[in-house]
């Protein structure tokens, strides 16, 4: 309905309107419309699946004195997890726990990657290393 | 426009709450924010009667789609960048982003809209 006036509107103005300015409104319009359209196959069809974060190493670094392990968060769900509590644990080759470190992820938005770094006593290449989130908090 | 949204955006866009309010909102508010900005824009400028305001003889759709719309879409590119600038895209994904981008556009719509009466 709204198109339909507009196009009406477009014939009526059409001869005092420069045509630069014609195309700006059409891009503006466009764009407009295309966060709109968005906003509105996410409201139908966006995922609403509880905050499902997954934690893996990206790279370890030795620093002095102790082990930098790089990690990247990524939330598969559709929900955002705040407060993301992140844990590492390190086994030895009998399964012992040699060391444990966590840290907090303020958020991890849904389907969006967060990073971040754990320390270690420990070479965690002498062992067996293993990153998951704990838990987290809605936002 | 873009000097009032960008004037608007700046102040903003560093703070947590922006990106919060963006995390905690559903699509559906989202677009009734966007709903909300484009006519509170229009109506500052044509409708108000601010000192300013701008001649509105060319009837409503022309001035709603030359200038408020436009202008929308000039807020919502000024939140993007600023956005941008400020690192807080880094690793989201799209709807969050759009969503974020959509919170720190109604204070960039309403810089965009004042500037007007201004300039």
């Amino acid at each position: 309905m709204v198109v339909v006036g507009h196009s009406r509107q477009d014939e009526h103005r059409r001869q005092k309107t420069p045509l630069a300015e014609r195309a700006v409104a059409l891009l503006g319009l466009v764009l407009v419309l295309g966060v709109a359209g968005l906003l509105v196959y996410y409201s139908v069809a966006g995922d609403r699946s509880p905050a499902d974060v997954r934690v893996r190493p990206v790279e370890v670094i030795a620093l002095e004195g102790h082990h930098l392990v790089r990690f990247e968060a990524f939330n598969r769900g559709g929900e955002t997890a705040a407060q993301v509590k992140v844990v590492g644990t390190l086994q030895d080759r009998q399964g012992r726990i040699m060391e444990e470190s966590t840290v907090k992820l303020d958020y991890v938005p849904s389907h969006s990657r967060q990073s971040g770094g754990l320390y270690f006593q420990h070479d965690p290449s002498q062992g067996r290393l293993r990153l998951q989130a704990a838990g987290y908090s809605d936002p | 426009m873009t000097a009032g949204a960008l004037f608007f955006a700046f102040n903003v866009a560093p703070t947590e709450e922006m990106v919060l309010i963006g995390y905690k909102m559903t699509p559906w508010h989202a677009l009734l924010l966007l709903v909300v900005s484009l006519l509170i824009m229009h109506a500052i400028v044509y409708t108000v009667g601010f000192k300013g305001q701008e001649p509105g003889a060319d009837g409503f759709w022309p001035l709603f789609f030359q200038f408020s719309v436009v202008g929308y879409a000039i807020a919502l590119a000024v939140s993007l960048g600023v956005l941008w600038i400020f690192g807080r895209l880094h690793g989201l994904g799209l709807e969050v982003l759009v969503m974020t981008v959509i919170v720190l556009g109604f204070p960039a719509a309403l810089g965009a809209a004042l500037s007007r009466l201004i300039l």
